[in-house]
């Protein structure tokens, strides 16, 4: 295994950070940890690194335990194989962008003609060989965080560890540069946690996604299943843009659901909740289907509503929708105008039935914001 | 009549003699015992570079001793004094200061060396205090005016014409808070009959100046005209050429005595004997005078170039003066009146 | 073990680290001895002579003289002459401070921040009048400001003006030569956080189209509000401690100071060393009080601005405001460093004062007699000594402090960060008093050393302040890079903490030197003929009105020490 995390505890003061928190990462795996600020994920990826000390729990690296509470093992950052990007990149400007890369290569005492090569290759890797002799002080926020890989992966680490290394940049070199980041990180075939607030970030960049809240684990899965098949509102939320609404459970057979919805509209969609009861529904804005009320009776999953609001976007519109008391959002190329009067419906496997807790953390499902 | 006392006077001065003959032999021994220690620490409170020029004629005069001084003002030199020798610490053979309450202090717990250097028996009795504090020389409150300003007609003669108005924020001094010596002098007005001091000076504009230094210096720079105030630091501006007025009243010349001890527990004993002896020596007290231009106790001793002698002055000493009762009452008073209380 | 088909595996094997497995709870161990090892010696330097103090708060008096058990002292400190004198003293001191803090932060901003075209020679004016003794400037300045002074002689003799006199025996005369004896301390203070703080920080503000000024008012200070705070601090502790200026121009001009009234105490009959101890502490326990008060406000606010993102130093360009800035300094290089050197030269080099130049009596003797005194000599080498080599000791120290309550953190840390900053507000008659209770009893007494060990702790707090305030501006995750990336605590502390804190290192050490250098009041209360410092040499001419000599020895041991100063800072270059 590339990281081990068993039963992670991380507690300051009387707050409880991480909450037995447990995850393995193979090797040339990319995890992400995705979830609200406050959610314990950097403070997870602090304690691999060894820069928090957790109350308890273990932590593997390569094979090699650098944290175990119960034998009372704890191994200083120095000391485990790892290599870090920053948010802040913490580059050092009283050194070059050699001397920053070649840094982790002159503590460990490596003959200076490995060093010399380590770090051209590393360079050459992140595309900045000619500015070798460059005062760090010198350079662009995208250009240091590119020293900032450089240097954390130099020395050939088993485990790579990215901080929100992208919430500095600017959108159009967030996304090349995500581009970057995966195919080096895919060419080293290391291990490496990637934190991240941004579901665009980690669906795009991650093997797999784990996600947080409250310091606990709600759902580790591929992009795709944590995409589309949320365990939770949470979860579902913090993945993508999610619309949800309120309904009346009757029938839970595996795959056929049959609820009510407040204005007595009979919905069939598919999920995971077993017990009649009162329950959401959740559907993704670009599953939900818009067209005028021509006033055609009705049918199951056919809701009628308003169009409150209307938005372009160059490749589609955005809707607000208002249905009975539900704010639905809606992604479609058809134009139809504000104030009219519509019908929405989805496919049955475009909508997930799920729990009435894990309320997400807005206050109303399906805003604007 | 004449007889008795010729007869008496007879045994006495053959004892003087004998005696005279016998300290002489015992003498020598101490000075042989004194070069061999070969080194004095001194601690005193005369001003640089004076106080190093004369310790380096006492060098000449024993070349086999070396001198090591720390210098310090007479109030420091006396709290070092009483922390290190309190502590079992201190390395002192000689002290020389300002006389102070506290010596009375160390008489008492001990501290101090009875001895009688064969050079004072031609000093006053006045000046020889239970064989262990010397004075040696005087330092004495004046009035001084500034030569350019004040016409000689002019000029204050005696302590009553520091309140004359004309002298209205012009007449200057140390404060007392901050001056024994001032102290003493206001002890000497008060016995002279002159009363309300703090109030008067004060609706005069009486002007303070820190230390005599600081006083003399504003004579000279005119800041003020008249001022009262201690002699050394007048000396030293003599020295320089200063156009200074200096007036001993009449009256009386309230003086500070600066004493030569010796501790009781020292490292080189001798070296202090023989050390203290020089200075009250012919050599030694002519010495200082040509050194500091400073007037000694000695008597016969030519007087300073710059200022008059002590001779025929009235000199009050200090000792006479100062209690610390009325010293404490007066700097009581005269904090209310400026209001520093 | 990784595999050896990694990509940037060039010798077919992974890269070797350090021993990894370790069978117990490992915390550094050089750091944990370094921390305790600091803590002990911060924790002897200053307890010793406070215990002293406070022991001798209860007493009558100092040891050896008889004294008894009292409580007096304590309940003196409310009588009326002592509040008076404490708001006389707080009005001069916040005065003080905020000026000397406005004008050295004003040219510590000109001078790092924009391209003011006399950076040099500023530094250098301000330098150099960093070297004057507060009473030497004070008398430089009675000569010039008092009613029998030049300006007055110029102003009445030669332009025939009699209305307006200048009369320095004030309020006013006290804070305004204290201002330009402190203002160096500000600039020396902001100076490091000035010149490595993220100019994009401060280009944002100019693009809106601010002005230089509207700039560093709304923009550069909040950011530097840690800094800033520690300048007024230390700006107001060194001006309520100040005796020296205060008795000169105060005196006269019948206002007292808590530092005069402390001088008094112990330095003339009859002294009252219980009472002075008791003033002492209460100070010290005041600044204490609003260095932890400062503390814990200003941390939580506390934004780091050097991150090594987007780290440049654009000089500003000061446009417009460029007659304005000249005009400033000029003016402060004028007033705290050359009419008082002129007048310097002038007074050693005449018999006796006379305002006109044209009448002096002109005279080498002054210069002569420095020669002559023996004593001197040996002061200029126990000097370089004591200032040259402690405050080597003093930045060391401090900076193992600052380091250790601002970044490691180790248990008991928030009790050294307590320790460190107590001599602060304790006046340095005070100090020396204590150290000469406390130290009179060890064998160390009357050497070198123990001028070394009061100076070291007495000016503590200024080293801990002026290499904290950078330590606080660095961001962290520079020195977490460093541990990611293999680095353990020292060696990271060596190449990456160190080098990032040269400013304010460079800025230390002349602080130090200088404060050692000038320093009297704790000096003269442990001095012996061994060990006497040039300070004292100077201040014992001026108190026997030598002021010609004196003049003549602190124009001389400037010139000196400026000299070597250079040669020492030239060394470790870097403006």
């Amino acid at each position: 295994m590339g990281i081990k995390v068993q039963n992670l505890v991380k507690r300051f003061g009387d707050r409880t950070i991480i909450d037995h928190v447990s995850f393995e990462i193979a090797h040339g795996e990319l995890l992400s940890l995705l979830g609200p600020s406050g959610c314990g994920k950097t403070t997870t990826l602090r304690c691999i690194a060894g820069l928090e000390t957790p109350e308890a729990g273990r932590i593997e690296i390569d094979d090699e335990i650098v944290f175990d509470s119960v034998r009372g093992i704890m191994v200083e950052p120095y000391n485990r194989s790892i290599g870090m990007v920053f948010q802040s990149y913490a580059i050092w400007p009283h050194l070059s962008v050699f001397q920053n890369v070649a840094f982790p290569l002159q503590v460990r005492r490596r003959p200076r003609a490995e060093v010399e090569s380590r770090v051209m290759r590393a360079l050459e890797m992140v595309g900045l060989a000619s500015f070798r002799d460059r005062s760090s002080q010198q350079l662009s926020g995208g250009q240091q965080q590119r020293v900032a890989v450089a240097r954390a992966i130099v020395h050939s680490p088993a485990a790579l560890l990215f901080d929100e290394p992208l919430s500095n940049l600017d959108a159009k070199l967030r996304d090349r540069t995500r581009a970057e980041i995966r195919r080096l990180q895919r060419e080293l075939h290391v291990a490496t946690v990637y934190v991240t607030h941004d579901q665009g970030e980690a669906l795009s960049l991650s093997d797999r996604i784990l996600v947080m809240g409250e310091g606990r684990i709600h759902q580790t899965g591929t992009p795709q299943q944590i995409y589309g098949d949320p365990q939770d509102a949470f979860v579902a939320d913090v993945v993508g843009a999610a619309n949800f609404f309120d309904v009346e459970i009757h029938r839970a057979d595996a795959d056929d659901f049959r609820c009510v919805a407040l204005d007595g509209t009979l919905i069939h969609a598919h999920g995971r909740v077993a017990v009649p009861g009162p329950g959401r529904v959740m559907v993704r804005p670009d599953r939900l289907v818009i067209e005028p009320d021509t006033g055609n009776g009705t049918a199951p999953n056919r809701l009628r509503g308003t169009v409150l609001q209307r938005l372009f976007l160059g490749g589609h519109f955005e809707y607000a929708v208002t249905v009975g008391p539900t704010l639905l959002r809606i992604f479609s190329p058809v134009q139809i105008e504000e104030e009219t009067r519509v019908v929405v419906w989805f496919a049955p496997q475009d909508g997930i039935v799920l729990g009435p807790e894990h309320v997400p953390a807005e206050e109303e499902p399906g805003s604007w914001t | 009549m004449l007889r008795r006392r010729t007869l008496l006077s007879l045994p006495m001065f053959a004892g003087i003699a004998a005696t005279a003959h016998a300290q002489g032999a015992d003498w020598a021994k101490v000075v042989e015992a004194a070069n061999r220690q070969g080194h004095l620490n001194i601690l005193h409170n005369t001003p640089p570079p004076m106080g190093d020029l004369w310790l380096a004629e006492f060098n000449k005069a024993f070349p086999a001793i070396s001198v090591e001084a720390t210098r310090l003002g007479s109030s420091e030199l006396m709290q070092r004094f009483n922390t290190e020798y309190g502590a079992g610490a201190s390395q002192n053979d000689v002290l020389i200061t300002l006389w102070d309450d506290t010596l009375t202090k160390w008489q008492q717990d001990g501290w101090l060396r009875s001895f009688t250097p064969p050079e004072a028996n031609v000093f006053p009795a006045q000046y020889k205090r239970n064989n262990q504090i010397y004075t040696i020389q005087l330092i004495r409150s004046t009035l001084v005016s500034n030569k350019t300003r004040v016409r000689d007609a002019d000029a204050p003669k005696d302590w009553a014409d520091c309140f004359d108005p004309k002298w209205h924020d012009k007449f200057g001094m140390d404060p007392p808070w901050r001056s024994v010596a001032v102290q003493e002098m206001l002890a000497f007005w008060d016995r002279l009959g002159i009363k309300d001091v703090p109030q008067r000076l004060k609706a005069n504009g009486v002007r303070f100046f820190n230390g005599s230094a600081g006083v003399i210096q504003a004579v000279i720079r005119g800041d003020i005209q008249v001022a009262a105030v201690i002699d050394p630091p007048v000396i030293s501006a003599l020295a320089d050429g200063a156009p200074v007025r200096v007036i001993y009243p009449a009256s009386g010349v309230p003086s500070i005595a600066t004493v030569t001890m010796l501790p009781a527990k020292a490292p080189h004993a001798e070296v202090g004997m023989v050390f203290l002896n020089w200075a009250m020596s012919e050599a030694g007290q002519q010495a200082f005078v040509d050194i500091a231009g400073a007037p000694v106790t000695r008597p016969g001793i030519k007087p300073p170039k710059l200022v008059p002698g002590i001779e025929g002055q009235k000199i009050v000493l200090s000792t006479e003066l100062l209690t610390p009762e009325n010293q404490k009452a007066m700097i009581n008073e005269w904090r209310s009146v400026f209001g520093l209380q | 073990m990784a595999a050896s088909d990694h990509p940037l595996d060039l010798t077919g094997s992974a890269v070797v680290t350090a021993s990894r497995m370790v069978r117990r709870r490992s915390s550094d161990a050089v750091i944990r001895v370094i921390f305790i090892g600091t803590f002990a010696v911060t924790a002897f330097l200053i307890v010793t002579p406070l215990a002293s103090l406070l022991y001798g708060s209860f007493r009558t008096g100092g040891p050896g003289t008889g004294a008894v058990y009292t409580l007096q002292n304590w309940q003196n400190l409310g009588s009326r002459g002592v509040i008076n004198t404490l708001f006389t003293t707080f009005l001069i001191s916040v005065l003080t401070s905020l000026f000397s803090s406005v004008c050295g932060g004003a040219m510590a901003w000109l001078t790092y921040r924009t391209d003011f075209h006399y950076k040099r020679m500023l530094v250098a004016a301000i330098g150099l009048s960093f070297f004057f003794p507060g009473f030497i400037l004070a008398m430089a300045w009675v000569i010039l400001g008092s009613p029998g002074g030049i300006f007055n002689s110029v102003l009445s003799d030669v332009l025939g003006i009699d209305s307006v006199q200048f009369d320095i025996y004030s309020v006013t005369g006290i804070i305004w030569i204290q201002v330009l004896h402190i203002t160096p301390f500000a600039f020396f203070t902001l100076r490091g956080p000035l010149s490595s703080m993220d100019s994009s920080l401060e280009e944002a503000a100019y693009a809106s189209g601010g002005n230089p000024w509207q700039v560093a008012w709304r923009v550069t200070l909040p950011l530097m509000i840690f800094p800033v705070l520690s300048s007024l601090l230390l700006c107001f502790v060194l001006s309520v401690e100040q005796f020296a200026i205060p008795a000169l121009v105060g005196i006269p001009g019948h206002v007292n100071t808590l530092a005069t009234e402390l001088y008094l105490l112990t330095s003339f009959s009859p002294p009252n060393t219980g009472l002075a101890a008791a003033v002492g502490l209460a100070m010290s326990a005041v600044t204490g009080l609003s260095i932890f008060a400062q503390r814990r406000v200003v941390h939580r606010r506390n934004a780091p601005t050097v991150s090594g993102r987007g780290y440049r130093l654009r000089a500003l360009n000061l446009g417009r405001w460029r007659m304005a800035a000249n005009g400033l300094c000029l003016l402060y290089a004028l007033l705290s460093f050359i009419i008082p050197a002129i007048a310097l030269v002038y007074t050693s080099a005449i018999k006796y004062f006379v305002a006109n130049p044209f009448e002096a009596a002109y005279t080498w003797r002054n210069y002569r007699q420095i020669w002559e005194s023996p004593g001197t000599i040996r002061a200029f080498w126990n000097t370089l000594i004591v200032a040259g080599g402690g405050a080597v000791l003093g930045l060391v120290l401090g900076t193992l402090v600052a380091y250790s309550t601002h970044r490691l953190k180790r248990r008991g840390y928030r009790a050294l960060d307590v320790l460190a900053s107590l001599p602060f507000g304790i006046p340095g008659i005070v100090i020396g008093l204590g150290f000469l209770w406390s130290y009179v009893y060890l064998p160390i007494y009357g050497t070198l050393w123990v001028l070394v060990f009061c100076y070291v702790a007495r000016f503590l707090p200024y080293a801990t302040e002026t290499i904290g305030a950078q330590v606080v501006q660095l961001d962290r995750a520079l020195e977490e890079a460093a541990w990611t990336s293999g680095a353990n605590r020292v060696a990271s502390f060596r190449r990456i903490m160190l080098p990032l804190l040269r400013p304010a290192l460079q800025s230390g050490y002349f602080l130090l030197f200088i404060a050692y250098f000038r320093e009297i009041a704790a000096a003269a209360l442990i001095y012996t003929s061994n060990t006497q410092v040039l300070s004292i040499s100077i201040w014992a001419f001026f108190e026997n009105a030598n002021w010609g000599v004196a003049s003549a020895l602190s124009i001389v041991t400037s010139v000196i020490t400026v000299a070597l100063m250079v040669v020492v800072m030239r060394a470790s270059l870097r403006l």
